[in-house]
């Protein structure tokens, strides 16, 4: 019996010989949390509701907020076509990266799962990129890759061919962010290895038994087995694209140019919060963030019934 | 129970407490006494104090000792020079402490500066400059420095008043000490010019002039080198362009002060060379790095440029020893109607929140007026104001220093040459954005001038409230 139906037949009152222990052990409980609980209130709970505040404002940092109600949210909609490009860019970013990433990272994993002899070697090599992140000295070397003068151009120009200038070139800016995201595609990986080794190797054999060849046991066995691990990465995934701030802001100079191309998200707003000083708006920008990810998040989960199954 | 307190002097003043009331009688009469003693000190210190002749220091005039922090911007050779000004004034004053607060990059130093205003938290004196100057002013973040210069804390008096008076804020009190006379203007590789048979840029130019220079330029100039950089999102040369054509940059009320016309004429005058192929492309605009020292000018890839005066010796040292030319210098067009050249001048502030007002207004004085100070600094961020200091300066550049000598020499004439003042409005950097957004839209082709001439007006408008 758990220790909450205990408590709930306890009898109520203080004369049960149990009671005052237990509000003590409570109170310890509470003064251990403490720390945790001042961090979560002070730092994360009170910031959020102040920034809920702040979105109803005009609010220029140096002069108090003035209440303006949903005018920053109506601003949004209606009168910035920046708001509109910056989401566009930003749907297009994650659209393509987290995909691209899972794919990479499960493909990768699949061929690492196989007992390759120096694997350990291979899923540290897979993994390096995944440690230096989305760095700023990443995003620098991005710039040194695929600038006018950069290494792939001198690649190409090898094989006759002209390149151009990826970073600077509206078409193609936005896919050098994408790249630099997919590129960090170790921790996926190494997730994705873990869910692969708790595959009961006995399903592939008596798929194998069958006959069932490799294809159909991946359809058949592998995707629906590693669905929980794909639904959390799909999630994760999701929620750092749509944040993904570093790289778009050195890599384009911190314009989002050329042409806006580059004007993710997370980007815009911190150019309307430290640049612009609306940080009413930007508070207003970050609240319709929460709620965008909170929406596909929810809609993940809602998605989940019908394609990810667990074993138990 | 006798609760009384006793009144019986004749016994000593020792009461026994006996109950709360009695405790609250004592207390009480404990805090009126410690207040009317405290009260009866500062009475007699004050007798005291007027009886010695002691009076409150003039403003500023206290004791130069304790520690005081210090902001700026700029990496490397900058700070180096910072830092030797810093430790002549501590040898000065060797009570005193400087706190130093580098930070490299430009824009990062006033977002920086903007998040330490919001939380009253500026340093006590932070490097300022005349188009972010009105951001703090207006918000009770800097402290007015005129009782500072009246009693004699802070001296301006060698300083020309048309510099001191750039740092005034909106209500005409001085915030700022302008401590370096800056502009951007024309820098040229003038060698490269030379070699390409073209005529000298004449001293009194006009826009369609440059134009046409650049564009006869441009066929005569070796692969890979074009006749100029492209700077259609520069904010200090479209003030330029609005100043040489007697418009106000902005209104009173801050707002885009000339007609949108102008402006529409102004990116077709860049357009009209980037799309002759006389400019960099647009997507090497793109990528220039926003260190003058990797620009395209620096690195000999473009002939022509519009960067700061006072960057001319650090652009020119890369080109000597990659034997690429020689920099010239050339101020922005006086025509049709307006002196295209606009003063920006850089200083230093005294924030609102500082408690050591003494020891900030000594350092201000010693950087702007210290003869070694001034020598260590040797004019990096703007040409010293002090007129008798700049003479010196250019002096001891002679021959020795040529570019150092060149820059100084400019600056001069565009002070004696009544340089045009724009009043900056708060939240200037929301106009330099819209500007830079909107000129790309234009060069890559994803908006008509027109259009984006409409949206940047509507941008920064709606932005400079």
């Amino acid at each position: 019996m758990s220790v909450g139906h205990e408590s709930a037949m306890m009898p109520a009152g203080p004369r049960h010989p149990g009671a005052k222990p237990r509000r003590r052990d409570d109170r310890i409980a509470y003064l251990f949390l403490a720390p945790w609980l001042l961090g979560l209130v002070g730092i994360t709970v009170g910031p959020l509701l102040a920034s809920l505040g702040l979105s109803f404002t005009h609010y220029d940092l140096l002069s108090a907020p003035s209440w303006t109600g949903l005018t920053n949210y109506r601003r949004m909609i209606a009168g910035d076509p920046s708001f509109l490009q910056s989401l566009v860019v930003t749907v297009l970013y994650v659209a393509i990266s987290v995909p691209s990433v899972l794919v990479i990272s499960l493909a990768l994993a699949l061929v690492l799962n196989r007992g390759l002899r120096g694997l350990t070697l291979y899923r540290g090599l897979f993994y390096l990129p995944s440690l230096l992140g989305g760095s700023v000295a990443l995003a620098v070397l991005w710039r040194q890759v695929f600038g006018i003068d950069g290494m792939l151009n001198h690649v190409l120009a090898l094989v006759h061919i002209t390149g151009q200038s990826w970073i600077g070139s509206p078409g193609t800016a936005l896919y050098t962010l994408v790249l630099l995201n997919v590129w960090q595609f170790g921790a996926t990986m190494i997730i994705f290895l873990a869910g692969l080794r708790q595959i009961p190797q006995d399903l592939y054999e008596a798929a194998a038994v069958d006959g069932a060849r490799r294809w159909r046991q991946l359809l058949q066995i592998t995707i629906p087995m590693l669905s929980p691990v794909i639904f959390f990465n799909t999630v994760l995934g999701l929620i750092r694209a749509f944040q993904v701030f570093t790289s778009a802001y050195v890599i384009s100079n911190g314009t989002g140019g050329p042409a806006d191309s580059m004007l993710l998200y997370a980007l815009y707003l911190y150019q309307q919060g430290f640049v612009n000083y609306d940080m009413g708006y930007a508070a207003a920008m970050a609240w319709v963030l929460v709620v965008m990810i909170a929406v596909l998040t929810g809609a993940a989960f809602l998605s989940a019934r019908f394609w990810v199954h667990y074993a138990d | 129970m006798d609760r009384s307190i006793s009144t019986d002097v004749s016994r000593p003043a020792v009461r026994t407490v006996r109950s709360r009331r009695d405790f609250l009688a004592l207390a009480r009469q404990g805090v009126i006494m410690l207040g009317a003693s405290g009260g009866l000190t500062a009475l007699l210190q004050e007798v005291q104090g007027e009886q010695s002749g002691y009076a409150a220091p003039a403003p500023g005039k206290g004791p130069v000792e304790g520690e005081i922090g210090f902001s700026w911007w700029g990496t490397g050779e900058r700070s180096r020079k910072t830092q030797a000004v810093m430790a002549l004034f501590q040898q000065k004053f060797p009570k005193a402490k400087l706190d130093g607060q580098p930070v490299g990059d430009f824009n990062t130093y006033w977002e920086k500066l903007t998040v330490e205003a919001a939380a009253h938290n500026l340093p006590d004196v932070p490097q300022m400059q005349v188009r972010y100057l009105t951001v703090y002013d207006t918000r009770q973040a800097l402290r007015p420095l005129d009782d500072l210069v009246q009693s004699g804390a802070i001296d301006v008096s060698g300083i020309p008043k048309v510099i001191v008076d750039s740092g005034r804020g909106r209500d005409g009190k001085l915030y700022m000490v302008p401590t370096g006379s800056a502009t951007n203007n024309w820098m040229y590789n003038a060698t490269m010019a030379e070699k390409a048979g073209l005529a000298p840029l004449p001293a009194d130019m006009t826009w369609d002039q440059l134009q046409q220079w650049l564009l006869a330029a441009k066929d005569r100039l070796p692969s890979g080198v074009y006749a100029s950089d492209l700077r259609g999102s520069d904010d200090s040369l479209l003030w330029a362009w609005v100043a040489s054509h007697g418009q106000p940059v902005f209104t009173k009320s801050g707002q885009l002060g000339f007609p949108e016309q102008l402006m529409v004429q102004y990116w077709n005058w860049w357009e009209t060379l980037r799309k002759a192929g006389a400019t960099v492309t647009a997507a090497m605009m793109q990528e220039e790095p926003s260190d003058n020292q990797q620009g395209y000018l620096t690195l000999g890839r473009a002939m022509f440029d519009e960067r700061p005066a006072n960057q001319l010796a650090a652009i020119q040292a890369p080109l000597t020893a990659s034997g690429k030319g020689t920099l010239k210098l050339a101020a922005f067009p006086r025509r049709p109607s307006g002196n295209g050249q606009v003063l920006v001048n850089n200083g230093l502030s005294i924030a609102a929140n500082c408690t050591n007002v003494s020891t900030a207004a000594a350092w201000i004085n010693f950087f702007t007026n210290d003869p070694d100070g001034a020598k260590a600094y040797a004019s990096d961020n703007g040409a010293v104001t002090g007129t008798k200091l700049l003479d010196a300066q250019i002096a001891e550049a002679g021959a020795a220093l040529p570019a150092t000598k060149d820059y100084l020499q400019f600056i001069r004439g565009v002070i004696t040459g009544k340089p045009t003042i724009v009043d900056f409005p708060a939240n200037y950097s929301a106009a330099v954005q819209a500007l830079a957004r909107n000129y790309s839209n234009v060069a890559f082709g994803k908006a008509s001038v027109e259009s984006a001439v409409k949206a940047f007006f509507s941008e920064t408008n709606a932005a400079i409230r």
